[in-house]
Formats: C-alpha cells, sequence, structure tokens
C-alpha cells in the first residue's frame, strides 16, 4: 500500500503544486535516469525519458491505486517510456550508424532494470558523508586509505561510514525486494 | 579494491545487486534545470487543458489549480500581446524569425519572457523582451544558456537595470539546443551554470 507520505505527495503533485513537482523530481529522477540510462545509454535522451516519465505520471496520477506503491509505479511508467524511445531511435537509426554508446542491441528486462531502479533509489536514501564513501570505493575504484585521505578524515572514519552504508543499502534493498512482491 | 567490503554484507539477493554500483550510470546526477523544465511542462498543459475545458471542468481537486493556471496564462498572453507590439512598433528584427516564449520559476514567480530567434551572419541573435524579472542586484547578473545533447552553452549576461530587452548571440545552431534556460549568477562564482534558474523556455525549431 502507498505511504501516507507517497499519497500526500502524489496528491498535491496531481494537484500541480510547484513544491510536489519538486519533491517529485528529487525523489524520482534519479532512479528513472539511471533505468533510462541502462536501457537507451544515451543521456540527452535519458533526460528526456525524466521529463516524460514526470510529465505522464502527473496526467495519470488521478487513476492511481493507492493500494500499490508509488515508487513500481512511476519505475513502470519510466521503463515504458524509456522502451517506446529506444524503439522510435532504432526505427530512425541507420543500421550501418552504430557507435559506441548508441543504444543497445536489445533493451534489458524489466527484472534488470528493476534492480538497477532499487540500487538507485537506495542511494539516494543515504547520508551524503556515507554516500561518497560508496561512491569513491566503487566508482572511483579507491581503497578506504585513499578515500580517508582524499576526504581529509581518519582511515576509521571510512571504514564506519561504509560499514553503515552498506547496512543501510541492505535494509533499503531488501524493502525494495518486497515492495516488488 | 574492494577487499574492505563486509563479506556478510546482506543476504543473497542483496549480494546480488552489490555489483551494479560500479555501474556509471547509477551515478549520473539529473539535470539542475530539470525540476523547471518540469513546471513549466505542466503549467503549459495546464493552461491547454484550461482552454479546453472552459469552467466545466469535471475532475475533482483541481479546480483551484486551473483558477491560478488561468491568472498565469493572462499574464503570460498579456505579455506575449505586449511583445508583438514592442516587436511590430520597434520593427526589429525586420527579418524572418521564430519566436518563443519562457516561463519564470518559482525563483522568479511573476517573470516571463518572450524571444525572438534572428539568424545573423556572424551567428544567431536571441531578442529577450523580458517581463516581471527585477533588475540584477548588485553582485549578481543574469545569463543566458542553452542546452542540448551536445551539452550547455552561454549566450551572455545581462542585468536588466535600465531595459527589458535583451540581445543575446549563440554561435551554435539551436535546432541542436532546445533548452532555453536563465539563471541569476553571482559575481566571482566563476563560469558554471548556477541552480538559480529564473526563466526556462523551448526553443521548438
Amino acid at each position: 500500500m502507498t505511504s501516507p507520505d507517497d499519497a500526500d505527495l502524489l496528491a498535491r503533485y496531481a494537484a500541480g503544486e510547484e513544491p510536489a513537482a519538486r519533491a517529485m523530481y528529487e525523489r524520482y529522477a534519479g532512479p528513472i535516469l539511471t533505468v533510462a540510462l541502462a536501457i537507451l545509454g544515451k543521456r540527452d535522451l535519458a533526460e528526456e525519458v525524466v521529463q516524460v516519465t514526470l510529465l505522464n505520471a502527473w496526467r495519470g496520477a488521478g487513476s492511481f491505486d493507492a493500494s500499490r506503491e508509488l515508487a513500481p509505479w512511476i519505475y513502470a511508467i519510466a521503463r515504458r517510456v524509456a522502451v517506446d524511445i529506444y524503439r522510435r531511435e532504432k526505427r530512425s537509426d541507420p543500421p550501418t550508424d552504430v557507435e559506441e554508446g548508441d543504444l543497445a542491441v536489445e533493451p534489458l528486462s524489466f527484472e534488470r532494470t528493476w534492480e538497477v531502479w532499487s540500487v538507485r533509489w537506495a542511494l539516494d536514501r543515504l547520508p551524503q558523508d556515507e554516500r561518497d564513501v560508496i561512491r569513491l570505493s566503487h566508482l572511483v575504484r579507491m581503497t578506504h586509505r585513499e578515500i580517508a585521505e582524499h576526504l581529509g578524515v581518519p582511515l576509521g572514519t571510512v571504514k564506519s561510514r561504509s560499514a553503515r552504508a552498506y547496512q543501510r543499502l541492505a535494509t533499503l534493498l531488501g524493502h525494495m525486494g518486497e515492495a516488488e512482491q | 579494491v574492494n577487499d574492505h567490503k563486509p563479506a556478510d554484507w546482506g543476504d543473497d539477493q542483496v549480494a546480488s545487486w552489490r555489483h551494479l554500483l560500479d555501474d556509471e550510470g547509477l551515478w549520473v546526477d539529473p539535470s539542475p534545470d530539470g525540476a523547471e523544465v518540469l513546471l513549466t511542462a505542466i503549467r503549459r498543459e495546464s493552461t491547454l487543458d484550461d482552454a479546453r475545458a472552459g469552467a466545466g471542468r469535471t475532475r475533482g481537486g483541481r479546480r483551484w489549480r486551473v483558477a491560478v493556471v488561468a491568472a498565469a496564462a493572462v499574464v503570460f498572453l498579456a505579455g506575449v500581446a505586449g511583445a508583438f507590439v514592442l516587436l511590430r512598433d520597434s520593427g526589429d528584427p525586420p527579418d524572418e524569425h521564430h519566436e518563443f516564449a519562457a516561463a519564470g520559476t518559482d525563483l522568479a514567480p511573476d517573470a516571463s519572457a518572450v524571444a525572438a530567434v534572428v539568424e545573423r551572419p556572424a551567428g544567431i541573435v536571441i531578442q529577450l523582451d523580458v517581463s516581471g524579472l527585477p533588475p540584477a542586484t548588485p553582485g549578481t547578473y543574469y545569463q543566458g544558456w542553452v542546452r542540448g545533447s551536445a551539452g550547455l552553452v552561454p549566450l551572455g549576461t545581462f542585468h536588466l537595470r535600465s531595459s527589458d530587452t535583451v540581445y543575446l548571440w549563440s554561435g551554435v545552431d539551436l535546432d541542436a539546443y532546445p533548452r532555453f534556460v536563465v539563471t541569476r549568477q553571482d559575481e566571482g562564482g566563476g563560469p558554471e551554470q548556477s541552480d538559480q534558474v529564473v526563466l526556462v523556455g523551448d526553443v521548438g525549431l
């Protein structure tokens, strides 16, 4: 069932309230963008997916079933929009023009993109200091010692932030798994 | 590299998601002006809805919004009409031109603008007739930008202290940069686009 916070947010969004629109963008643009990038591989097309998805959610907010979770509903819209744009681009792209960064051969499966969405969603819920440690570790591939030097904090602080972050991610991802089912 | 990660991090299902953290796409931030673009689209669609449905809107809970949007539409249309008069009276720009509208954000809710795009031998001129945007305060200035798939291009800076008409120059083809943005910048704040977006519009070529 939709949480009271989400239900209130969606109702205010449907009514066109600016703070609600900003909150929807802040909450969902990241996961939508990540899913769209996984499907389309192009930043400009992925940004288009973010806009179309949130606009479609606004248009369809009145028909949203409050007995469901909001995030999977937004996710389903995002995936549908991304696949539509994928097909549009495939139709317009001559097959000889395939280059690095172009569209994937086939869009990822529903389950796979849900995983991508879930991890991004969980990452965006982390406190900034914990998120920074995870980003430097995975994206920049720094060791804990390098992260400590980079951030100018003791090694023990990095280790504790890392441990808390992974624990928090495990909890959040567990909840997302429940929402999926 | 990953030897520091706890071995007991979550159950099998969660652990199977761990490798996704290495994906660059997971860490890309959405466009900083995306919320403004979304709001502009919602406002535009609300205005169209209102025009179509008139006063007999059936969907509950949105009537107050329609009233607000209708008021905004009146202000906007007045601005458009005024800009047409300005353009016609001054005869400038005299060439074939394309026009588009820009709407104020919550940082400048009373602002609007009509832009006339004119091709010149040295580049593209965007004549911007601004309404409702206050002059830049000391230490700040406004800057125009266009954004497209290839990135962000600055158009020029202005302050509006003695005129509401601004001429911005673009050296790039606006077909490829369809999103128009005006930001408020702080002097000494560097050349990057600030997050203080005051006007947004779609060039629509």
